[in-house]
């Protein structure tokens, strides 16, 4: 239910980690794995079961664990191997070979080879996929010299490119099953046949989705469950529940409500996961109208990031799970983050600013009227948060109107009217700022009913200039400086506050283990996960 | 004889003398009377006693009540009191009952009445649309309404008299339709009253009893309708309903049952006040017993 802001398509898919205040808590426990057993996961029912072409987080969460990427990420968010097993990029940044598994089989027995990257990355993610679109835009060629090497040849450097090839981002379909039939309409696109350690085997709409394990799986031995059995509980309280009754053994995706994390703090019985969303790089966002009255004025801008409590509103609203955001970046993503925080907590200034603007407070205290438009799908916290910027702006004189539409409305006011002063949402801002930042930035990407484009209608030449550079620099030092002067250009002209790095939560039983820890564990196969005896 | 009838009329039950006295004689109606006296004086004096924002963030989120008595009653997952927040919702709950019941009265007596003293075409035609109405469940058409014009206290207090007007209408209808042919209204009309003064001042003073009886039932269901609506997030979100607090709180229900609980209590005494006193009232103000 909630958190559906974060899953409508647009151009925010995350590489970038949040901070973690609690270590991972799946590190390094030198336990044997105990095979067999059946694992019950709660999730959020997807609509399909395939992510070649489409962002909705919760078909990740499903379809990972069938098909596959080339690479996963680890929690400093670089590639890990999956069906890739080595990449190597020429020095002019133009040409990268992947490596692929020999001995990768699709779940009906035909062999796994280049071809399917090929096809996979021509014929759907660069043509089907939101993001893919982006990401593989300077993609000229692919060459397939023998049937496990993959040479991706570009127009243009692309380091981007690494950020989004895992099984959420770019999965890899079998060409045998795919190729020559409308991709969209596929009925392979709810009964998958893939490469991953679990098979598809049956979907009871409504009710739950039954995974058995793949003994043809490429990695010997794995995986060590016999099965994975997806549970739709709808209700919030009702999924607390069944976790506590030891009816379900894990919950991905922040189904558990920040405010009832605490009944699962005893490590000896339960495990929470805040790394497995690292990937996404969420983030909690106020964006603002520029083109309303008032709002134009960027000491204004400044102003109400000013008089916002980051901090307050991560304790109040989000229980602590979260971390204070200082700019478009979040700290996770270490390769670019920007430490500096011009707008930090500062009411007094906040009043200051709004005095210099000839925002003065009329008789009554108030200086003007503005309104904050949310979506009533959006996640709990975001109705939350709403009530606590309204506050927060009446303490410098700002009456705050808020509007909670539903979320095609919600959309529709924002992306195509234009018709609000100040929106939030949570956006996924990617590992890198090229795939998940630019898009809210950038004067071309103004576009009158296209959701999550640049909504605030913010149009700065020169910052264009920065982005277009830094997604073309193939030098990770100088990308960085370029990133860098980026960040210092919004964070001045403050368009968009950024409010709340987000944690992703995976509730489990402290039964439920798992090797290998990752930064896109939401979209992990599973195939390294145990079910410890009682 | 037309003389003799029309100071035969009977007096409209609301000036009768004694109405006071048979409410109180009455066991419900004086339950219900204590009732809302107290939910209106809570709304009245709780401003004094617990005053400021609902919506400030004033304490430790999640305080029981009496964990301090600075906040009484507790405070919710974001750490507002709970006491003005029930103040609060007194008194939007009572607003939006009266406000809401007054539309659907008004709509359903100009339904009613036209229906009832026309009869044929007229009724025949406002008695479908009255029909139609009564087909759709009730709360699914406000949920729509609200959803569809953005969630205010406007479109909340609009949408409930927009689907509650239907039982009001086809009471007034029924009244009408037995006291138009009555000798009292037949030899006004003798008379050359003119219809708009017949019905206003000759048939609607006697069917306005039951009317008064119904409407306040219709006020306490306008006041679930109305928590119903914010607990689904679809209330006003500028202001502090006691629908808005239990839907606040729900996801906490079992670390924290009283941030419902509470304003649930409070809707509780609220309603049944009000289908105490209107049953009491439909005692008290019905012609025969009155006659009698």
């Amino acid at each position: 239910m909630h958190r559906r802001d974060l899953m409508v398509g647009g151009l925010g898919l995350g590489l970038a980690a949040l901070p973690t205040f609690e270590p991972g808590t799946a590190l390094a426990q030198p336990v044997t794995p105990t095979r067999g057993g059946v694992a019950r996961i709660v999730v959020e029912e997807p609509p399909i079961l395939t992510s070649a072409f489409i962002t909705t987080m919760n078909i990740g969460m499903v379809s990972s664990k069938i098909l596959e990427g080339l690479v996963s990420y680890d929690l400093d968010l670089k590639p890990v191997p999956a069906l890739a097993e080595s990449w190597e990029t020429s020095a002019d940044g133009l040409r990268t070979t992947f490596r692929l598994r020999q001995n990768a089989k699709w779940h009906d027995g035909t062999p796994f080879t280049a071809a399917d990257v090929r096809f996979s990355l021509l014929e759907v993610w660069k043509k089907l996929h939101p993001f893919g679109r982006a990401v593989f835009a300077n993609v000229t060629e692919v060459e397939t010299p023998d049937p496990y090497t993959v040479t991706v040849v570009l127009s243009a450097p692309a380091l981007y490119l690494f950020n989004y090839i895992n099984t959420y981002g770019a999965q890899i379909l079998p060409r045998h099953i795919y190729e020559g039939t409308d991709i969209l309409k596929n009925p392979a696109n709810v009964a998958p046949i893939g490469t991953g350690p679990f098979r598809f085997k049956e979907w009871q709409r409504g009710s739950h989705l039954v995974l058995e394990r793949n003994p043809d799986y490429w990695q010997a031995g794995k995986p060590y469950l016999d099965g994975i059995i997806f549970r739709f509980i709808p209700d919030a309280v009702a999924r607390s529940v069944a976790l506590e009754a030891g009816e379900i053994d894990v919950t991905i995706g922040s189904l558990i409500p920040v405010t009832s994390l605490r009944r699962f703090s005893d490590r000896a019985k339960y495990t929470i996961n805040t790394d497995d969303g690292r990937f996404l790089a969420s983030i909690f966002l106020a964006q603002i109208n520029v083109r309303r009255p008032h709002l134009g004025d960027k000491r204004v801008r400044q102003a109400l990031s000013h008089a916002i409590d980051r901090a307050g509103l991560v304790r109040l609203v989000w229980q602590g799970y979260g971390k204070p955001a200082t700019g478009p970046i979040p700290s996770s993503v270490t390769q670019y983050y920007h430490r500096g925080n011009p707008q930090a907590y500062d009411p007094r200034r906040a009043e200051q600013l709004l005095d210099e603007a000839g925002l003065r407070r009329g008789a009554d205290g108030k200086r003007f009227r503005i309104n904050l438009v949310s979506g009533s799908g959006n996640s709990l916290e975001s109705g939350r948060a709403g009530e606590f910027i309204k506050q927060a702006f009446a303490r410098i004189g700002v009456d705050l109107e808020l509007i909670i539409e539903d979320s095609a409305a919600y959309l529709r006011r924002v992306y195509t009217d234009g018709d609000y002063d100040i929106m939030t949402s949570s956006l996924h801002k990617l590992p890198d700022p090229t795939l998940g930042v630019q898009r809210l930035y950038w004067t071309r990407n103004i576009v009158r009913g296209a959701p999550w484009t640049n909504g605030s209608g913010y149009s700065n030449p020169e910052l264009d200039r920065i982005m277009e550079a830094a997604a073309a620099e193939g030098d990770l030092a100088k990308r960085r400086d370029l990133v860098n002067r980026w960040q210092e250009i919004v964070q001045e002209d403050a368009p968009i506050l950024d409010l709340v790095e987000l944690t992703w939560t995976t509730v489990s039983t402290a039964r439920f283990r798992k090797e290998r820890v990752q930064g896109d564990g939401m979209f992990a196969g599973l195939e390294d996960a145990w079910l410890a005896p009682r | 004889m037309s003389g003799i009838a029309l100071t035969a009329a009977p007096p409209a039950a609301s000036d009768s003398p004694g109405l006071l006295r048979r409410l109180a004689g009455n066991r419900s109606a004086a339950l219900g009377g204590v009732l809302l006296a107290l939910v209106l004086g809570f709304a009245v004096v709780g401003p004094l006693l617990w005053p400021g924002d609902p919506w400030e963030m004033v304490a430790a989120p999640m305080l029981w009540p009496g964990e301090d008595m600075a906040n009484p009653l507790g405070t919710d997952v974001m750490g507002r009191d709970l006491a003005t927040g029930l103040v609060s919702g007194a008194r939007v709950s009572l607003l939006i009952g009266l406000v809401a019941t007054l539309i659907a009265a008004t709509i359903g007596t100009l339904f009613g009445a036209l229906g009832g003293f026309y009869g044929g075409r007229t009724d025949a035609v406002l008695m479908r649309v009255t029909e139609l109405f009564q087909t759709v469940p009730t709360f699914v058409l406000a949920v729509v309404l609200v959803a569809v014009f953005r969630p205010s206290v406007t479109t909340a207090v609009l949408a409930i008299g927009i689907v509650s007007w239907p039982a009001t209408a086809r009471l007034v209808r029924a009244q009408f339709l037995v006291l138009r042919d009555r000798e009292f209204v037949l030899a006004a009309e003798t008379l050359g009253m003119s219809t708009p003064r017949l019905i206003l001042t000759q048939i609607l003073p006697n069917a306005l009893p039951p009317v008064i009886a119904m409407s306040t039932l219709t006020i306490a269901h306008a006041i679930q309708t109305e928590a119903a609506l914010s607990f689904l997030g679809l209330g006003d979100p500028n202001v502090m309903s006691w629908g808005t607090i239990i839907g606040g709180g729900r996801e906490q229900l079992t670390e924290a049952w009283y941030v419902c609980g509470l304003p649930g209590i409070a809707i509780i005494v609220t309603v049944l006040a009000f289908n105490l006193l209107g049953e009491g009232l439909n005692d008290a103000l019905n012609p025969h017993l009155q006659r009698r």
